[in-house]
Parts: structure tokens; C-alpha cells; sequence
């Protein structure tokens, strides 16, 4: 039997980082209420906090892939988590707004952005040649996931030990997940005399040191010249404001207004995160095998389809929402890996960190504007109705911006050669 | 039967002289309503607002309570979206008491077909860009893919899409000048517009001409996707089906494929002859045919159907609009017999501007 390839031991420790950073980054939600009732502070208030901790987690992916180029990936993933326990840890001794905003806002948002999706795509493309889309497939779940399964335990926690216990837990996590990383994770398959799984030549040499700044403005000058870089950028901004902006943060409210009970909304939510997993790990394996613009073409056509179908499935109760949840929940986040492989494909492997970062920054602008005008319009309308087709809209522009995208820089797949080649 | 929705019983009666004010107006419609803004005002002899809070629907019926211990006369003004999404109005007054001068904002603005002229002029501008934006982007596409296979007559469907895009905001502010000109931009007014049937239906036009453009991108690298287009085009066709006036004595689902079969072979005629100018193809004449035999034969029934008698081309508007219209289709009939296409286009245009006013108006039944 052959040796187990090393990568597959950093993609195993990068899963759990991305389990473990979701789960921080989604705990402020669960704050909301005991810190209302402690310090009185309005719901306003506490939510500029989950805002900058929201709006940090995306412009902060650029600066950190800039930093895992620089600094390597194993000291920024370690740097990170202690800044994430210092940060959830510090909260226990704050007794002004301010310092919420500082302790979860800033620390917090920087330390989780600096492990998202960014480190995702960074491990899976230096280690995996082969079974890449499957590798960034089963990283991006484990992000999807670890915002569903933490929530309900630390809910328990806040409301029966008391927030600061919660608090504290995430600290400990952050802090014991310290030791796994320092002693597992590597940067790069040639520090264990590897190569890349399923890679026929030595890995791309290490770039030149950059100073992490330059190096993540860089990476948007070179985007911005690129016509492909507009069109990632513009259909990612549109995924996000389709599924945390939207429905993320509005189906559950909604869904109340519906006349469903809360507890089964939620619910409702968390299948979507099940077929979510189911689904991103398929779309992995099909960016391995098919035209990754085709890929991202059905899964915007058909989300669009079902955002415009959902204003009926509320009128159809739950058989309706049963057939929403199964379609949507599919491609939730199934756009990544497709995405990834091309921005790849355009900026090459060793620009993919910074360049993928402001399209991630781009994600999450979609999102926090979603979120918020999708609850402007709720509040304004009485009905989110427009909401719902308009985000269903924006996926069909979403779906012919991505068939637009440039072949000129893209290998030819799906054309009538028998067997797909490996497409990178 | 649906489609603008008229005034048939009011309690009060209009021109009625009582004793003392009602508690509620009430008013019946043709068909089920929905109230657009609040549905009714009623102003009292002193020009200001006797009722109270907005309308309630309940079926064809529409209601709301009024109070105030004026005498003389009172005005009515209705506003309401039909479940086809037209927009109408009307007004009449009524009297406690004595009669007095009417003073009620914006009473007497003279309406034509049951909506403001400015609204019948956008309406009217608006579904000539949709039917036009519809044949060069699903007719001039099939011409181009299926009769011709000539690339250049795919440039007109862009084109299309544009107009497409450009009709349905148009056709939103058209609803609400329909209901009152001084609210077309008011946020109030367009939320309401937007949330009424015409709202979904407003979505559905935008989904269809979003995912024709996604569709010709996507056509560069796989021929197969032509097959979307015509489907496509049916959908399209069908959701203004649902959108154009009702069918009297025809099953519902019936009514609506004639209707949508109109507009699918106006769009093959109409978006076939531009593709033609372009890029003659030879195929293009039984197509032509068959889309003329159809478009003819589904317009005669549509109109059979919508008149009483005869007599209606002359007395009503509607009538009227389409007494212009058909002999003009005999003369587009007449280039295209003698081959002078361009002249065919430019006729067929203004043949689809007549019907954008038929549209907007309410047929005679």
C-alpha cells in the first residue's frame, strides 16, 4: 500500500482550522441577547460589532493571503488563532460598547478572516494537483458546517452558564487548536520533499518575499486589468448577496412572517446547510472533471430560478419550501470551488491567494449589502417579496456574467476530446 | 372574464342624495381587485379626507369607512389593480343633504379608458418596446439559429434584450401615472405597484430577458442551448398572456395559449422580417406562413370575442385603436406579398404600436 500523501494530513488539519474559524465567526449571534440584557446595550449598538466583525472576515482575505506568502502558512494560521483568543478572551473584562467593537469586531474579524476561505484555496492549490476541486470542496463545507453545528452548544452555554462562558470556550478552542497547527501544518509540499498530489513536475519555487501590504494591492492592481477578474468578482458579489446576505440572515424571519414557527425555520435553515455540504463536495469533484464556467453557469441559472420560484413555495407551505430547500441548498456555496479554479486558471497558481482574497472581499460586500437591504426593504415594504426576486435576478445576471468569461487564458475542457484531461 | 376592472354597484349609488353619511362606502367590482395606494378616497364637501384608513378587499368587492358630519356633496375617487394587473380608476360623487361644488383634489382629470392619458401614453410606449424587444430577442434569435444560421441576425437579439430591459421599468412607472400622475415616482405608489400581481409579473418579463442574455453568452460554446430559446420565448409569451385582457366565453387555460400564441407569432413575424432585412435566407418563407396563418387566425378570435357587435369598432376607443390597426396589417400584408421588406418592417411597427394602445385600453367585453 503507498504511503499516505502528506497533503492529505494539512488538508485533514486545514478542515478543522475552517471548522473551528466558522464556528468563531458566527458565536457574536448568539451574544446578541445576554449582552442585551447585561449591559442594556441597544441591538444597534451590538450589531456595529457583528457588522465590522462581517465586513473585517472579508477585507481582510486579501492581506492575509499576502501574508501566508510572506510569513508562510503556518505561522499566520497560528498567529491568527491566538488572536482570536485573545480577543473572544479579553471580551469577559469589557464593560463599554467600544470595547466589544474592538475585541469582536476588529480582533476577531481580522484573526477569522485570516483562516477563511483564502487559506482554503491556498492549501488546496499548492498541495493538490489531482482531486483539487474535491480537496477546496471539502474545505469550503467544513466552513459552511461549522456555522450550524457550534451554534446550538454555544446557545446552550450563553443561556445557562452565562456569555462569558461561551466566550471563554471559544477562547480555549482557539488556544488548544494552537499545538495541532504548529505541529502538522506545512507550507509547502517541497518543506517535506514532496510534491504536489498527483503533480508531474516540481512545485512552482517560492516567490520572491513581498511585504504583505504590497503584495495584497498588488494582486488587486493585476485583477483590476483583467476583464475575467471583473467578471469573477461581479458574479461572486451577487453569490454572496444571494446566500448570507439574503437568505442567511432574512429566511428565518421571513419564514416567521409566514406563519412558520421559529424553531422550525431555523430548521429550515440548517437542511439547507446539510444539502449545502452534499453539494459543495460534488461541485468539487465536477470542477476536476468539467468547464468550471458551465459549472458556474447552472448553478447561478438554477439558484436564480429558485429565488424567483420562492415567493410561490411561501404560498405552497411546506412541500413548496421543501423543493426551495433541496434546490438552493445544493449550491449554497457549491460556486466556490469553480471559482477558485478559474481565478487560478487566469492569475496563475501563486497569484491566486491575493487576487482570490478581493474576490472573497467582493463575496462578502455582496453580503453585508444584502443583509442590510433586503431588511431595509422588509421594514419599508412590509414583505420581502422584491428581496427575494430581485436577489433571484441578479442570479441570472450572475450566470451570464460567469459563460462570459474569457477563453483565451482558460485550457480547453468539455470541447469533443473523449476524456477531459487534467484541465490545470 | 378578466381584465380592467369597472365600477358596477356603489353603495351609495352615484349622483344618490341622503340623509345622513354612511358608516362604509362600498363599492363592486367586474372581477376581484386588489386596492392600489388606499384603494378609496372619499373627500367631504370641504375638500378634505372623510375616509378612514385604507380600503378592504374582499372579492369583487371593495370597502372603506368614512365619518364626518359635513352636509353636501361628496367625492369618490377609486384607484385598484385587476387580478390581470391593469390599473383603472373612476370617481363619482354623492350628496348628504344638498348638493355643493366639489372640492376634491385632482377630481375631473378626464380619464381615457379607466386610467390618466399621461399613464395611457406610457403604457402604450412601454408594451410597444416589450413586443418589439420580444420579436427581435426571441424572433430575430430563432430566425437566426433555426431559418437563416447567419451570426449577424444575432446581434438583433441583444438589441432586444436591451429594450426588454429598458420596457419593464417603463411599464412600472406607466402603472402608477395610470393611478394618479402626481405619485409616478413616489415610493408609496411604486411599492404598491410592486407588490400587486403586476409586481410578479413585472419579475417574470426581467427573469425572461435576463436569461436570454445568459443564454446567447452561453450559445458561443454550445450550440445546443439554441433549443432554450424558443422555449423560452413560449414562457415569455405565456406570462403576457396572463398579463393581456381575459377571454369572455373561453376556459381560462384556453384564453390564455391564444393569447400567447399571438404574441409568439407576432414575435416570429415581426422579429423574422428585421432578421430577414439583415440576412435574407431562403427557409424563411414557410415560417413566415405558417407565424402570418396564425397570428392572423388567433387575432380575428381574439376579436370576435371581445365585441358585441360591430357597431363597437366605431363607438368605443378600443374598437377604434383596432379599426386603425387591421387594415394596416393588410398593408404590411401587401409589401410582404410584393417583397418590399423594409417597408414591411416599418409598417409592422407601427401595426405593434396600434396594438400596444388596444392592450392599455379595456376591451368593449
Amino acid at each position: 500500500m503507498r504511503r499516505l500523501h502528506y497533503g492529505w494530513v494539512v488538508a485533514g488539519v486545514t478542515w478543522f482550522t475552517l471548522l473551528a474559524a466558522a464556528g468563531f465567526r458566527s458565536t457574536p449571534g448568539v451574544l446578541i441577547v445576554p449582552l442585551q440584557h447585561e449591559f442594556g446595550w441597544s441591538r444597534a449598538t451590538i450589531s456595529i460589532a457583528v457588522s465590522i466583525n462581517l465586513m473585517l472576515f472579508g477585507l481582510f482575505a486579501p492581506f492575509a493571503g499576502g501574508l501566508m506568502e510572506r510569513f508562510g502558512v503556518r505561522r499566520v494560521v497560528v498567529g491568527a488563532l491566538l488572536t482570536v483568543s485573545a480577543g473572544s478572551g479579553l471580551t469577559v473584562f469589557m464593560h463599554e460598547p467600544w470595547q466589544l467593537d474592538l475585541l469582536w469586531g476588529v480582533v476577531v474579524g481580522v484573526g477569522t478572516g485570516s483562516m477563511a476561505t483564502v487559506l482554503a484555496a491556498i492549501v488546496a492549490n499548492r498541495w493538490f494537483v489531482q482531486r483539487r476541486g474535491l480537496v477546496l470542496g471539502a474545505l469550503t463545507a467544513a466552513g459552511a458546517t461549522g456555522q450550524l453545528i457550534f451554534l446550538p452548544a454555544l446557545a446552550w452555554l450563553a443561556v445557562n452558564m452565562g456569555w462569558r462562558a461561551a466566550a471563554l470556550v471559544v477562547a480555549g478552542a482557539a488556544l488548544l487548536g494552537i499545538p495541532l497547527v504548529a505541529l502538522f501544518m506545512r507550507d509547502r509540499p517541497a518543506d517535506v520533499g514532496l510534491r504536489a498530489y498527483g503533480a508531474t513536475e516540481a512545485d512552482d519555487p517560492a516567490p520572491p518575499l513581498q511585504n504583505p501590504v504590497r503584495a495584497a494591492l498588488g494582486g488587486l492592481a493585476m485583477g483590476v486589468r483583467n476583464r475575467n477578474f471583473w467578471l469573477l468578482a461581479g458574479s461572486f458579489f451577487i453569490c454572496g448577496a444571494s446566500t448570507n446576505g439574503l437568505i442567511g440572515t432574512h429566511l428565518i424571519p421571513a419564514s416567521i412572517d409566514h406563519g412558520m414557527p421559529e424553531v422550525t425555520a431555523a430548521s429550515v435553515l440548517a437542511f439547507i446547510g446539510v444539502f449545502d455540504v452534499v453539494g459543495t463536495m460534488i461541485s468539487g469533484w465536477l470542477t476536476d472533471r468539467l468547464d468550471s464556467r458551465w459549472l458556474l453557469f447552472w448553478y447561478y441559472g438554477l439558484r436564480g430560478l429558485s429565488l424567483l420560484f420562492l415567493p410561490y413555495a411561501f404560498g405552497m407551505q411546506y412541500f413548496g419550501l421543501f423543493l426551495f430547500i433541496v434546490f438552493y441548498g445544493l449550491d449554497w456555496v457549491a460556486t466556490v470551488p469553480p471559482t477558485v479554479a478559474l481565478t487560478a486558471d487566469t492569475f496563475g497558481r501563486k497569484n491566486l491567494g491575493v487576487v482570490y482574497g478581493w474576490i472573497f472581499a467582493s463575496h462578502q460586500l455582496g453580503a453585508a449589502s444584502a443583509a442590510f437591504a433586503a431588511g431595509a426593504v422588509r421594514t419599508y415594504f412590509g414583505d420581502y417579496q422584491l428581496a427575494f426576486m430581485t436577489s433571484g435576478l441578479l442570479c441570472l445576471i450572475a450566470a451570464g456574467l460567469v459563460i462570459r468569461i474569457g477563453r483565451a487564458s482558460l485550457p480547453a475542457v468539455g470541447t469533443p476530446a473523449p476524456l477531459p484531461a487534467p484541465s490545470y | 372574464m378578466f381584465a380592467h376592472a369597472r365600477l358596477v354597484v356603489s353603495n351609495p349609488a352615484p349622483g344618490a342624495v341622503l340623509d345622513a353619511l354612511p358608516s362604509v362606502v362600498e363599492l363592486v367590482f367586474s372581477e376581484p381587485v386588489v386596492a392600489a395606494g388606499r384603494g378609496i378616497n372619499v373627500y367631504g364637501p370641504d375638500g378634505r379626507l372623510a375616509s378612514t384608513g385604507a380600503a378592504r378587499a374582499s372579492g369583487d368587492g371593495l370597502s372603506v369607512e368614512v365619518a364626518g358630519g359635513l352636509s353636501g356633496t361628496y367625492a369618490v375617487v377609486w384607484t385598484v389593480v385587476a387580478s390581470d394587473t391593469h390599473p383603472s380608476r373612476g370617481e363619482f360623487t354623492f350628496s348628504v343633504g344638498h348638493a355643493s361644488p366639489v372640492r376634491a383634489p385632482g377630481f375631473g382629470g378626464g380619464d381615457l379608458g379607466l386610467v390618466s392619458p399621461v399613464g395611457l401614453v406610457l403604457q402604450s410606449l412601454g408594451r410597444w418596446m416589450h413586443f418589439a424587444g420580444y420579436a427581435l430577442g426571441f424572433g430575430a434569435a430563432v430566425y437566426a439559429l433555426f431559418v437563416a444560421r447567419d451570426p449577424r441576425a444575432l446581434r438583433l437579439a441583444g438589441v432586444g434584450v436591451v429594450l426588454l430591459l429598458v420596457a419593464e421599468p417603463l411599464a412600472l412607472f406607466a402603472q402608477t401615472a395610470s393611478l394618479d400622475p402626481s405619485q409616478t415616482f413616489d415610493g408609496d405608489a411604486l411599492t404598491g405597484a410592486l407588490a400587486s400581481p403586476f409586481g410578479r409579473v413585472l419579475g417574470l418579463r426581467l427573469a425572461a430577458a435576463l436569461a436570454l442574455w445568459a443564454v446567447l453568452g452561453a450559445l458561443r460554446q454550445a450550440a445546443w442551448l439554441r433549443w432554450a430559446l424558443p422555449l423560452l420565448g413560449a414562457a415569455l409569451a405565456l406570462v403576457d398572456a396572463s398579463a393581456a385582457h381575459g377571454t369572455p366565453l373561453l376556459p381560462f387555460p384556453l384564453g390564455l395559449v391564444l393569447n400567447a400564441l399571438h404574441v409568439a407569432t407576432m414575435g416570429m413575424w415581426l422579429g423574422g422580417v428585421a432578421a430577414f432585412v439583415i440576412a435574407p435566407a431562403g427557409g424563411f418563407g414557410r415560417v413566415a406562413d405558417w407565424s402570418l396563418g396564425l397570428l392572423v387566425v388567433s387575432g380575428v378570435a381574439l376579436a370576435l370575442l371581445h365585441f358585441d357587435s360591430p357597431l363597437e369598432l366605431l363607438t368605443t376607443p378600443y374598437g377604434a385603436v383596432l379599426a386603425i390597426k387591421v387594415p394596416l396589417v393588410a398593408v404590411a400584408l401587401l409589401f410582404a406579398w410584393r417583397a418590399r421588406h423594409r417597408w414591411e418592417l416599418a409598417t409592422l411597427l407601427v401595426v405593434v404600436a396600434a396594438a400596444s394602445v388596444v392592450v392599455s385600453l379595456p376591451p368593449p367585453r
